[in-house]
């Protein structure tokens, strides 16, 4: 109790100065992470912790590098999920240094048993994934065909038409894909390529919110309601010995 | 190449005519051309534009959503989607917040860019997003505007060429020819062929209905006979223009002439500038001067140096006769008195007037002017001679009165001492008042040659006499001696005696004036014979050659040249008449006076008159001779109006034998002859009177006897001895003359003599 006391004390000296404002947050995640209905996991933790700051938040739905520009612009308030450095390129924006969480890079297919220790493996197969996606353009090199799709739902639905072998994608989203395009065949393939922290990024205007949202995330971390959200949003569409903790 | 490789010269108009209508009609293709190719592009770039608006509204959805998505892929599949449309060279897609997008290349030369502003709705707001520049290309239209243009002026000077071949060939027919035949024609004509009339090969038109050409043909025609007329009337003009400059010239040749020939000075002067317009050669003479150039602002009278006449009063301005002409007034003065530059005076008389112009306006002045110092002196001693001749007339008639009173005393006195023995003593005082009476009838003959003068009355005169005479009379008390050389051998000379008397008279005093410190007078006389070769120029023959040489101071050549001129003097109480009436009479007696003289040592003067070629004596001695032998007897009429001169003239002749029948005047003397010479008794001789006061006089009453008797023998008797008829009397008829007065024995022998003629 001793140490909430400052959070509480802090909360409570800023809380006032943002009262009744409303932060247009734009992203280009797709459900489990974000939803049409702003009820995707990412969406709830975020539109919590401002509302722990008595922050209102509106989320819209937008194309990746939209989002980002509209963020840099000041078009909008902020976005999200970004890995980390994106500040490098955009410099009117600020990342709220608690991550929301970590995204893992894993390959689908219809392989059993299919081991990825590395970029490399994947050069065998005809590998398919989403364009735009900038890790898999820089990384997915040398295989032995590649086939971009424009959205996630092709890619699964190719890699179920067997038209590509591997099909890389972020792994909530891929078991979102398989549970609701009911693709029994496809499994993932062990252990995943790459995973990065993800995070929230405000425009600077918005630089002093940035410290507090990110206390209020790291408390909701802490007093559970971060794991509530996590199986309320996430754990439906994972294998069950995945569903413990994001 | 120019029409002029098509179309002849001379055929000018119609190469004129052909060039402008081609000019024209490609001018007018060449503007409905441009139109139309103007109005085809303008359809063509307006396609271009609804193209591109289709694109607007067509593609732009689309491309704005990829745009907004950073769909790089669908962006470059719109614009490729675009570029496929027809003259669609390039797109570019300028972004805001991200790289420009191309697709395509300009390729083209004519290059139409369209730019769209590409924007997005976002959260009820408008993003700009960037913009979308779209290039066209008009070539194709370019091309098919050429082509087109291409067919239009190709098939448009076609039609120019046969349209214009075709008006030439009309308007050749129609015009040209008839042209070229009127040039031809007028060509032709010269003054001396207008009367050729144009006619054209063509059907004339109906009268009143003629074309141009047929009026043109009229008027030619009448024009040439309007040239013609005109050309006469012109030469006629000119004929007479040249008449007229001809007169005009030998008009100013003829005042220029006259200007320069004047003896009167002519100046004329422009008014108001007062600048000389002419001045002839007399002016600059009578002047003394140069004339000036500009009399305004000149003050003439000092200019001039002229003078009221008599005084050294600056003449005045108001009066000259040349301002006063400039003023438009006349004048006329005669009192103007120039001193010239050499110091000699010269009176003028001057006549000023204005010039005008037909306005009468005043534009010139002009003078004429005389030297009338020589006219003045003349005409002081015109009075002086008219003065004179008062006195002459008074002195003729006092010494005829004289002759005829004395003419009744020494006839008388002759008379009686006819009737004397010379023992008695009567007879003396009557011989001493005979040679008394005598010298007054002298006396008398002087004053009458005073009074007359003219022709001398001519007698043979002994020139030792005169000479002596004269030399001792001048010089009778001076400190002059003579020195006198005239032999007794010397020829006589047929003279006036009184003239020669005062030719000598005045060259002795002329003489002594020259040596008022005294001297010596010569004079000598010789016989002379001259012939054809003589430097006197005088006719050959004897002459008498008397020379008068004085010692006195000489006289300067250039006095000695106008020494005979009358009023010439060097003397300040001179006449100029005395050596001028030297040589007038020495002239009229057929003689010459010659001068020649040394400065410091003397003056000779030469006279030079005819000799009868005998001497006096001799000459005495045959007419003694010839009257001697008396002819006493016959009839005698006198006519005389004297009653005193008629009675002694009776008792004379009676008592020399002879009948006398007296009269008083002219008319009752030939009343008288003609009733003796109808009664067979003529008159032997009539004796008349020259002059009779209120009757009929000697010169009448001879020629009506002579018209009765040519034989008459006539003797004219007068108191004016000296007239013409007495010394001319042969020329009126009569035999003899008789000056008044005479005594018995001088009438006697005139009776006889005539009485003894043939």
């Amino acid at each position: 109790m001793k140490r909430l006391l400052p959070l509480f004390v802090i909360l409570s000296l800023v809380t006032p100065l943002y009262a009744g404002q409303t932060l247009v947050l734009s992203t280009a995640d797709s459900p489990p992470l974000s939803t049409q209905d702003q009820n995707g996991f990412s969406d709830r933790v975020i539109r919590e912790a401002c509302k722990r700051l008595g922050v209102d938040v509106q989320i819209i739905p937008l194309s990746s590098a939209r989002s980002l520009s509209n963020a840099e612009q000041s078009i909008d308030d902020g976005n999200f999920l970004r890995i980390k450095g994106v500040e490098k390129k955009f410099p009117h924006l600020v990342r709220v240094p608690e991550k929301i969480i970590d995204v893992q890079f894993v390959i689908f297919s219809k392989r059993k048993n299919m081991k990825t220790p590395d970029w490399k493996s994947l050069e065998p197969f005809h590998v398919g994934y989403v364009r735009g996606w900038q890790i898999a353009e820089d990384m997915i090199k040398n295989v032995r065909q590649v086939t971009v799709t424009e959205n996630r739902t092709s890619l699964f639905k190719v890699l179920e038409s067997d038209r590509i072998e591997l099909a890389f994608a972020e792994f909530y989203g891929g078991y979102y894909l398989i549970k609701t395009l009911g693709l029994e065949d496809v499994t993932i393939a062990q252990p995943s390529l790459a995973t990065r922290e993800m995070f929230l990024y405000l425009n600077k205007k918005h630089e002093k919110l940035v410290p507090r949202l990110a206390a209020a995330i790291k408390e909701m971390k802490r007093d559970g309601s971060y794991d509530a959200i996590f199986k309320q949003t996430l754990a439906p569409y994972l294998p069950t010995k995945q569903q413990a903790k994001p | 190449m120019t029409l002029v490789h098509f179309i002849p010269r001379p055929l000018g108009i119609a190469r004129k005519f052909i060039g402008a209508i081609i000019l024209f009609s490609t001018l007018l293709t060449l503007i409905a051309s441009a139109l139309q190719l103007y109005i085809d592009y303008t359809k063509d770039v307006r396609a271009i534009r609804q193209q591109l608006v289709a694109i607007e509204t067509s593609h732009l959805p689309s491309l704005i959503d990829n745009l907004w998505k950073f769909d790089d892929q669908g962006i470059k599949s719109q614009l490729e989607g675009i570029l496929a449309l027809p003259m669609i060279e390039s797109l570019r897609v300028e972004r805001r917040d991200a790289a420009d997008l191309f697709v395509g290349r300009n390729k083209g030369r004519h290059l139409i860019t369209h730019t769209v502003p590409l924007s997005c709705t976002h959260r009820e707001k408008t993003i700009p997003l960037g913009a979308l520049h779209i290039t066209a290309c008009s070539d194709g239209a370019f091309e098919r505007l050429k082509e087109r243009g291409l067919v239009i002026l190709a098939t448009q000077f076609v039609l120019i060429f046969f349209v214009s071949a075709f008006i030439y060939v009309l308007f050749y027919y129609l015009i040209g020819r008839h042209l070229k035949a009127i040039v031809s024609h007028t060509a032709a004509r010269n003054s001396t062929n207008l009367e050729s009339q144009l006619s054209l090969q063509r059907i004339a038109g109906k009268a009143g209905e003629e074309d141009e050409l047929d009026q043109m043909v009229t008027a030619i025609n009448a024009m040439q006979s309007q040239i013609s007329r005109d050309i006469a009337e012109r030469k006629q003009a000119g004929d007479e223009l040249k008449r007229s400059e001809d007169a005009l010239k030998r008009q100013n040749s003829l005042l220029s002439s006259l200007l320069k020939i004047l003896p009167i000075g002519v100046f004329m002067v422009e008014a108001p500038s007062g600048k000389l317009l002419v001045a002839n050669d007399a002016a600059y003479r009578v002047l003394g001067r140069g004339i000036l150039p500009d009399v305004s602002d000149q003050n003439l009278s000092e200019v001039y140096k002229a003078f009221k006449m008599g005084s050294r009063d600056p003449y005045p301005l108001e009066e000259m006769p040349l301002l006063l002409g400039m003023s438009g007034k006349t004048s006329h003065v005669d009192d103007m008195e120039i001193e010239r530059p050499d110091g000699t005076k010269t009176l003028l008389e001057i006549f000023g007037s204005p010039v005008t112009d037909d306005q009468g306006q005043v534009w010139a002045s002009v003078v004429s002017f005389i030297d009338i110092t020589d006219r003045k002196g003349h005409e002081e001693e015109r009075l002086k001679i008219e003065k004179l001749e008062s006195l002459g007339v008074l002195a003729g008639g006092i010494a005829h009165d004289f002759n005829n009173i004395l003419t009744g005393i020494i006839g008388n006195i002759s008379f009686a001492q006819r009737f004397l023995d010379a023992t008695h003593r009567s007879y003396k005082p009557l011989l001493e008042a005979e040679k008394a009476s005598v010298r007054a009838g002298e006396l008398a003959h002087q004053l009458l040659t005073f009074a007359r003068g003219g022709a001398p009355v001519k007698k043979v005169i002994s020139l030792r006499h005169i000479v002596s005479e004269c030399v001792s009379l001048v010089l009778h008390g001076s400190n002059v001696k003579a020195a006198t050389d005239i032999p007794d051998s010397i020829d006589a000379i047929e003279a006036d005696e009184g003239q020669m008397s005062q030719v000598f008279h005045n060259i002795i005093i002329n003489a002594t004036q020259a040596m008022p410190g005294g001297g010596t007078l010569t004079v000598t006389a010789q016989n002379e014979m001259l012939d054809d070769s003589n430097t006197l120029s005088m006719p050959p023959g004897r002459y008498v050659r008397l020379t008068f040489t004085d010692q006195g101071c000489g006289i300067a050549d250039n006095d000695l040249k106008r020494i005979f001129d009358p009023y010439f003097t060097t003397k300040l109480t001179g006449s100029g008449l005395g050596l001028a009436s030297v040589n007038s009479i020495i002239n009229r007696h057929g003689g010459h006076v010659g001068v020649s003289s040394i400065i410091g040592t003397g003056t000779t003067f030469t006279i030079h008159l005819p000799s009868i070629g005998e001497s006096y004596s001799k000459y005495q001695t045959d007419t003694a001779a010839v009257t001697t032998g008396e002819h006493n007897g016959g009839t005698v009429l006198v006519m005389d109006d004297e009653a005193m001169i008629r009675d002694m003239i009776s008792d004379m002749l009676a008592c020399l034998g002879y009948q006398v029948t007296v009269s008083e005047n002219g008319a009752e003397a030939v009343s008288l002859y003609q009733t003796a010479l109808e009664s067979g008794t003529p008159f032997s001789v009539v004796l008349m009177d020259l002059t009779i006061p209120g009757g009929m006089g000697g010169k009448e009453a001879a020629a009506l006897i002579l018209a009765i008797d040519p034989k008459a023998r006539l003797i004219v008797s007068s108191g004016y001895s000296n007239d013409p008829i007495m010394s001319d009397y042969r020329t009126y008829g009569f035999c003899a003359a008789v000056a008044k007065p005479y005594n018995m024995k001088m009438l006697g022998q005139q009776l006889s003599a005539v009485l003894s003629q043939p």
